[in-house]
């Protein structure tokens, strides 16, 4: 039987299409160095990795709202970006590629 | 029998912005993660011991301003910028343990309205997502309006850069360091202008910071198609990212007109700050997280206590409060029911916590 792609669904907090490769955060208080062109995906962002990921595609946040720290940031940098993606870190891996369609609010593998 | 004050006009409909931004920032996933969470539980384990010591000294400071004469109009000239000082619309939320009066709670509401009414020429308190601070005057006044000296890809990198640094300056208070206003109508244009006022940019003369290029970088940007709103905490919404509706943009540092490659210079440079400033907050622990809250809440009406030639840092008995991390049984069941309220806020909860006429259960 052909195993279901995951996908998982969230809130749009900038809207846009992406398709890259998965950076996966699981600490946000820790310094890291900037890695360019990833999709990002972080429990919540902080401003300690703000700016390692502010060459990110996109940014796909398990936790946040429309006015959440990630939220704010993609708009201001003008990338896609969904918050509120319930099980996001245990559903995708590092360097996974992914679709991330913030004008639908959904990630998916590639 | 005791008489108590009720909220003035000006005072509800602040409240009421205040209440519908709380609710638009709620999310489906529950509590919301936000710096400095997960090293403090919430952002109320900081703000329960200087909210109160907050709203006594901004009682105390207004309170003798207008027993010297001065008019409340008089008073909101002494603040640059509206954002900051409606901030203090969330330390409503810990007046259980204000030391003051029912009536001097209800009073700082009146006043804080009263004192940011001044600051809008329309849209008071941006309840319908405006947040208009010039008149039109102002805007049809500004002399470069017709060059387009700065590619919208670069400012968008910038504007990026300047959030992140703004809220690494403030520790997460990001509006003590901008301004967005507009959106401003441009006569004769079917564009609208969006102002960005990138302010204080040298912070509290911290040495990681103070040695920024400039005090304050301002973006005009002009904009077609695209919907865009602000909230009273200066959050901005857009339909789709600014970048993609941008016509032109012009960028003032200082006094100075930018061009894209001084732009580019300032975001090389900008880096270093930010990584600086992320090593920075990453060595912080939860008793410096405190401290450095209770910093940038006094922060916010650092122009009273100038005015009065007063000291506008936090007071040595609430710094000695956090270092000794001392609160009460009262303060401490206060913040209980404030965590369980952050993960999750319905209407009444918000309503509680933030009307200052309401009774906080």
């Amino acid at each position: 039987m052909k195993k279901q792609k995951t996908k998982l669904k969230g809130i749009t907090a900038c809207p846009g299409k992406v398709k890259g490769k998965i950076w996966k955060i699981e600490n946000p208080i820790e310094v890291l160095a900037v890695k360019k062109n990833h999709i990002v995906i972080v429990p919540f962002t902080t401003p300690i990795i703000a700016l390692a990921i502010s060459e990110s595609k996109a940014i796909v946040c398990e936790k946040g709202g429309l006015t959440s720290h990630a939220a704010i940031i993609a708009r201001e940098f003008g990338i896609p970006c969904i918050v509120g993606v319930k099980d996001l870190l245990n559903s995708f891996k590092d360097n996974q590629t992914v679709v991330v369609d913030a004008d639908h609010a959904e990630i998916y593998e590639a | 029998m005791l008489k108590y004050m009720k909220l003035n006009i000006k005072a509800k409909k602040l409240v009421k912005s205040q209440c519908a931004v709380i609710l638009a920032a709620q999310d489906k996933s529950g509590s919301s993660g936000r710096w400095p969470m997960p090293i403090l539980k919430s952002t109320v384990e900081a703000s329960i011991f200087s909210e109160p010591v907050l709203a006594k000294f901004f009682y105390n400071r207004v309170s003798t301003l207008l027993e010297k004469g001065y008019s409340f109009e008089k008073i909101s000239l002494l603040f640059p910028y509206a954002s900051p000082l409606a901030r203090l619309m969330m330390i409503f939320r810990s007046r259980k343990i204000w030391p003051m009066t029912a009536d001097e709670k209800i009073e700082v509401a009146n006043w804080l309205a009263e004192i940011l009414y001044y600051h809008y020429k329309k849209d008071h308190f941006v309840v319908s997502g405006e947040n208009i601070l010039w008149d039109s005057e102002t805007v049809n006044k500004l002399s470069f309006l017709k060059k387009d000296v700065v590619r919208p890809a670069l400012v968008a990198k910038l504007d990026g850069k300047l959030w992140m640094y703004t809220e690494m300056l403030f520790s997460r208070w990001h509006n003590l360091g901008h301004e967005f206003h507009g959106s401003y109508d441009i006569k004769n244009k079917k564009e609208k202008l969006l102002v960005k006022e990138w302010h204080d940019l040298k912070g509290l003369g911290w040495n990681i910071f103070k040695n920024f290029p400039y005090k304050k970088i301002v973006c005009y940007e002009f904009y077609k198609n695209n919907d865009v709103s602000l909230d009273l905490h200066n959050r901005l919404f857009s339909k789709r990212p600014i970048i993609q509706s941008v016509t032109r943009c012009v960028i003032k540092a200082d006094d100075k007109i930018l061009n894209n490659s001084e732009v580019n210079d300032l975001l090389k440079k900008m880096d270093d700050f930010l990584l600086a400033g992320a090593k920075y907050l990453s060595g912080m622990n939860k008793k410096e997280l405190k401290i450095t809250n209770a910093y940038m809440e006094f922060y916010a009406i650092k122009p009273l206590a100038d005015e009065l030639g007063e000291n506008w840092q936090p007071p040595q008995e609430l710094l000695m409060k956090i270092e000794e991390e001392k609160l009460g049984q009262k303060e401490v069941k206060l913040l209980e029911i404030l965590q369980r309220h952050y993960k999750k806020m319905d209407r009444k909860t918000i309503k509680m916590e933030f009307d200052p006429s309401a009774i906080f259960e």
